[in-house]
């Protein structure tokens, strides 16, 4: 961590404007209560729904702790336990994560292929699970109502890798904010302010995750008719092609 | 004849627990969750005061809808109460003395806004 009086304006910045979008919500939760507590709703189908509406709120407060918290453990890479993963089961159980929120927007997800077989990486299921709800939860928010997500993968024996394919048929990111989309806090001017509780960590978060697991990831985007992210990894050889060699 | 008031807030949640308090206290109640809605209402409705968040859909949602009241002959009068979660104790404050003049809204309240505080704001500006 940065010692305080070591923080650079950015950071100084960075936090300010977390602490404002942790509040915001924070502010609306007590908002909501306050109405209760201070007796001036006395219906209890009210005061159920008031209840309610105080709760979903708390929850995307813990989604943003939750991105802080990853973000804080990515800076101590250390911490991360690292396995061989099949990525294609990643994408597939990122799929089942996110499939209620695409359906909720009407949205269809359309697999180019089945996703079968193995494709190995090393890698830390946790996050790389991540990385994949980050990009899919973008393309079903950004995306257009009843739009449309492709999800495609290839492997580059050559280079031994793999590409997972991930476009939507959203709103787009604007030439001039392609370069701010990796960037902490940054949301490009299309994206909503907060949008499902959100502090514009989730693609700083992604390419972090990636560079961790030394991988890439590319971003192609036009506005008003959506945007592609491919995400390469390096693949992992099975054991009996191992013992081929 | 009970006070108009238009409530801008891009929160849904902040829109319903504001609605409450003030028609509980008698006042009718407009709502806009962004600034082009709460302009089609300033312009249709006869409204006696805005309620009006500053951080919507930009950062400075909120400055530029008071600065279009403000220099508006026909709004110019109507009082405006700034709604920021921007802490107080932070040089990101805002306060009357300091930032009147750039920003001429009547009262900054910090959210979480206190219902009963709310009110007494209120019954002030509506003398």
């Amino acid at each position: 961590m940065v010692e305080i009086n070591k923080m650079t304006n950015e950071d100084q910045k960075a936090l300010a404007i977390m602490a404002h979008d942790l509040k915001a919500p924070l502010s609306a939760v007590i908002d909501l209560l306050d109405v209760i507590n201070k007796g001036y709703v006395a219906d209890v189908v009210k005061i159920k729904d008031l209840v309610g509406r105080a709760t979903q709120k708390a929850e995307t407060l813990i989604v943003m702790l939750d991105d802080i918290l990853d973000y804080t453990l990515l800076a101590n890479r250390t911490l991360l336990k690292l396995e061989i993963l099949n990525i294609l089961e990643i994408l597939k159980e990122s799929f089942s994560m996110m499939q209620p929120y695409a359906d909720d927007r009407g949205i269809s997800v359309r697999f180019k292929r089945e996703l079968t077989g193995e494709l190995n990486v090393e890698g830390n299921y946790t996050f790389l699970l991540r990385v994949f709800n980050n990009i899919l939860m973008n393309a079903v928010k950004y995306n257009k109502e009843n739009g449309e997500i492709a999800v495609d993968f290839s492997e580059d024996t050559q280079k031994n890798t793999v590409a997972v394919t991930i476009s939507d048929t959203g709103i787009g990111i604007p030439d001039e904010d392609m370069d701010k989309v990796f960037r902490i806090f940054e949301r490009g001017r299309n994206a909503r302010r907060n949008i499902n509780g959100s502090l514009g960590l989730g693609l700083s978060l992604v390419k972090q995750i990636i560079e961790d697991h030394k991988g890439e990831i590319d971003v192609a985007s036009t506005v008003g008719v959506g945007t592609t992210i491919v995400v390469t990894l390096p693949l992992i050889r099975k054991k009996e092609e191992q013992n081929e060699l | 004849m009970s006070f108009k008031i238009l409530v801008v807030d891009d929160d849904i949640d902040v829109l319903e627990s504001r609605k409450i308090v003030l028609e509980h206290n008698n006042y009718d109640v407009e709502t806009a969750t962004n600034i082009v809605v709460a302009e089609e209402i300033l312009n249709k409705e006869k409204i006696d005061l805005i309620l009006l968040d500053v951080m919507m859909e930009k950062d400075s949602d909120g400055f530029v809808f008071a600065q279009n009241v403000k220099s508006n002959e026909k709004f110019k009068d109507i009082p405006i109460i700034l709604a920021t979660a921007v802490n107080q104790r932070t040089k990101f404050r805002f306060d009357i003395e300091e930032d009147g003049d750039f920003l001429p809204v009547e009262k900054f309240m910090e959210k979480p806004i206190d219902p009963d505080d709310l009110i007494v704001t209120i019954r002030g500006l509506l003398k």
